[in-house]
């Protein structure tokens, strides 16, 4: 039985060597290319990463995942992230809160934050109000005015849309709407509630491929109310330097994809489950001849770089845990006035939701590994040294009496009585603290930091089972897996 | 009369209002075994705690072998003491033979000296083959045994027993009572010995010191206790705890 958990800890430190942290290429430029989580974002970074892989020399690291426009702006600041697709509405409402110009954008941008802006890829991806056609129809409603007769009707909102100024508020001003009856929604949900008629009015993006999969009607903004969302691609200043031919890559993009096309595209991933990097090579064939470069990873590989990268991140959290946690355990014992404030600080990280854990992380350590580390470590903190002063409070009073009596020093009590005695309980500590590091880790891909997340999230996203079940099942295997292993060693020390 | 090994010296002790040691002075002689009998709360092993600093008195003083027993350097003072608690005090993660060379180990010696001398004070006590057994593995005559063994390692000239056959069953402490006779006449070692049971110190004790809250009585050999109990109160303990015999 030892043997299967040596076995299992090889695999474990074999994947996390061959797949863990990438290895830079030999000095080639690295473009890492980013997107938020959504549908259209993924489509958009891969049709910019493959027409990069395709035209240039460069190395291209993709990292879809993010949680955010203001998780990928800061990883964008950061320089972790060197170009993602973005929309001039958001760079003006959540970034530079002025009213649209491009070159205006293009200006500010760039002496503010060193960001280049791309051309408009030809497409507004912005707010539209949807309804069943049949509602629509039956009311005569056509344009967002029409609404204004129609108090009676019962939308479903996204949360985003329910407060932003750009959003709900701002639209029953500048239409007379009165407040109309609203809830928020999920929007996924919302579709089908539309389409059950539980709701009448939802709100929705004008590219979004759900719209045809439902045939929704789309009302006409006839007062020119909701801000223009035109996509286009935000590069690091010094990433364009680095890798110059990537200027050419986006003009070849500029104005290239229109509503249509977009909607279509969206429509493919969401509603036929192709992937974002197919649909991609799709249009790239389609618009620009390009056949996809062989060097695009299988899944396997993917699977696995996610996997090691996976480990990676539980194995250094847990030690980090371990590191911080022991001494922190060892000083609550010693020190009955410390143990109040220990157990308190550490109790209440363990409160904190996992996911405002990582982003509380990303004010002081920026996106990626380092602050999802910290996270993890924290995260992890409370089990180890809960049962590190449990551990050490049941060494018997008689014991710690033989030992002082003996002439053991203080230190050697500690190292020799105390520690060894305790250490089932620790090792209990660890299993606790791995397990749950395996499982908090998963969220770690909110903020680029990689691992088996990346399927979860994408799958999710993507609304595609298959892609969840293929970063769950392999993280749940290492759950138990490690688990496994501490419980080995832990009963190898108790003998 | 050989010159005394440990002096207690008006020696006051307190814990928090209550006074657990009274003004004690006393001597135990060099090669002498004496015993401090007493009941639950009558300061007996408290005074022992003394000799190895594990207790530090308020008034009064204690020597060993001329030196006063002080901060500072108790750790290397009770390497020089054995001690030998109630149960043993065995550390349940060590075999037999790490818990006898454990003073070794805190002072560097190296394994192969470790092992040897472990091997020597585990013949002494009769028990030369369990070195590589687990405390958990030996029964509880055996376990008292390591103990002794243990504080016997560093060859120390004093040595303080807490009680430390309260835990066995009566026959196999009058094995290891007779043994411990034959082992303090073998060693010649200087000895401060605390029970409760009146059988045991009388069979044990070149003298006997007689505790109560904190004061001693009387301390004298076991005959002169027998015959001239110095008080009333000495001569019902002696008597009842007799009768009663080993509880």
């Amino acid at each position: 039985m030892r043997s299967t958990a040596l076995v299992a800890l090889a695999a474990m430190i074999a994947i996390w060597f061959l797949y863990g942290s990438p290895r830079a290429g030999a000095g080639r430029p690295e473009i890492v290319i980013a997107s938020k989580q959504d549908t259209e974002g993924q489509i958009l970074a891969e049709i910019l990463a493959q027409l990069v892989e395709a035209r240039t020399p460069y190395t291209v690291v993709r990292k879809t995942n993010f949680g955010g426009t203001l998780l990928v702006f800061e990883a964008l600041r950061a320089g972790a992230v060197d170009a993602y697709p973005e929309y001039s509405g958001t760079i003006d409402a959540a970034i530079l809160h002025e009213p649209y110009a491009f070159a205006r954008i293009r200006e500010a941008m760039r002496r503010r934050y060193d960001l280049f802006v791309s051309g408009e890829l030809g497409f507004n991806n912005t707010y539209v109000l949807a309804m069943s056609a049949a509602t629509a129809h039956t009311l005569r409603v056509a344009a967002i005015s029409d609404l204004a007769r129609h108090p009676e009707l019962r939308w479903g909102v996204t949360p985003e849309f329910l407060r932003r100024s750009d959003g709900l508020p701002g639209l029953e001003r500048a239409y007379g709407l009165g407040t109309v009856d609203a809830v928020d929604i999920e929007k996924s949900l919302a579709y089908q509630a539309l389409a059950r008629g539980t709701i009448q009015v939802t709100d929705a993006y004008s590219t979004d491929g759900e719209l045809l999969r439902y045939r929704f009607v789309t009302l006409t903004d006839d007062r020119h109310f909701f801000p223009q969302y035109r996509a286009l691609f935000l590069v690091r200043d010094a990433a364009m330097r680095a890798a110059p031919k990537v200027r050419g890559i986006l003009a070849m993009l500029s104005g290239a994809i229109d509503g249509r096309t977009m909607t279509a595209m969206n429509a493919r991933v969401d509603i036929d489950h192709v992937s974002p990097a197919d649909v991609a090579a799709g249009f790239l064939m389609q618009h620009f001849g390009i056949r996809r470069a062989g060097g695009s990873e299988s899944t396997t590989l993917r699977l696995l770089r996610a996997l090691g990268r996976h480990i990676e991140l539980t194995l250094v959290a847990v030690f980090f845990s371990v590191l911080i946690g022991l001494p922190l355990g060892i000083l609550a014992m010693r020190r009955p006035r410390a143990r109040q404030a220990i157990m308190k600080v550490v109790g209440t990280l363990q409160t904190i939701p996992s996911i405002a854990l990582l982003a509380l992380m990303i004010p002081l350590f920026g996106i990626g590994v380092l602050p999802a580390l910290v996270a993890l470590a924290l995260y992890g903190l409370l089990p180890i040294v809960a049962n590190t002063l449990a551990g050490l409070r049941q060494v018997s009073p008689e014991l710690l009496d033989a030992a002082e009596g003996i002439g053991l020093s203080t230190r050697q009590i500690l190292l020799w009585v105390q520690l060894p005695i305790a250490l089932p309980f620790i090792l209990a500590g660890v299993r606790t603290s791995a397990v749950i590091a395996v499982g908090t880790a998963t969220i770690a891909a909110l903020i680029g930091a990689g691992g088996l997340g990346d399927f979860i999230l994408a799958g999710l996203t993507l609304n595609d089972p298959h892609m969840i079940l293929l970063g769950a099942i392999p993280a749940a295997l290492l759950a138990i897996a490690v688990d496994e292993l501490v419980y080995r060693i832990e009963l190898a020390v108790r003998r | 009369m050989s010159p005394a090994l440990i002096r207690f010296e008006n020696v006051t002790k307190r814990f928090g209002t209550q006074v657990v040691l009274d003004g004690v002075t006393l001597e135990v002689m060099e090669g002498e075994l004496l015993v401090v009998i007493g009941h639950s709360g009558s300061g007996k092993t408290t005074l022992l705690r003394c000799v190895n600093g594990l207790v530090l008195p308020e008034e009064g003083c204690v020597l060993v072998d001329g030196h006063a027993v002080a901060v500072g350097d108790l750790t290397a003072l009770r390497r020089r003491v054995g001690y030998v608690i109630q149960a043993g005090g065995l550390f349940p993660h060590m075999t037999v033979e790490q818990n006898v060379a454990i003073v070794g180990r805190a002072t560097g010696e190296d394994t192969a000296r470790r092992s040897a001398r472990a091997a020597e004070v585990l013949a002494t006590v009769g028990l030369g083959d369990l070195g590589p057994r687990f405390p958990r593995e030996l029964s509880g005559g055996q376990q008292h045994r390591v103990g002794i063994a243990r504080a016997l390692y560093a060859d120390p000239a004093i040595m303080l027993l807490d009680e430390p056959f309260a835990a066995v069953d009566p026959l196999a402490r009058m094995e290891l009572q007779d043994e411990f006779v034959r082992l303090h006449r073998q060693l010649h070692k200087t000895m401060l010995f605390v029970t409760h049971d009146v059988d045991e110190a009388l069979y044990l004790g070149d003298r006997v010191a007689v505790f109560e809250r904190g004061r001693l009585l009387q301390v004298d050999t076991p005959r002169t206790l027998r015959q001239r109990p110095a008080s009333e109160y000495i001569a019902r303990f002696l008597r009842r705890r007799a009768a009663e015999g080993t509880t």
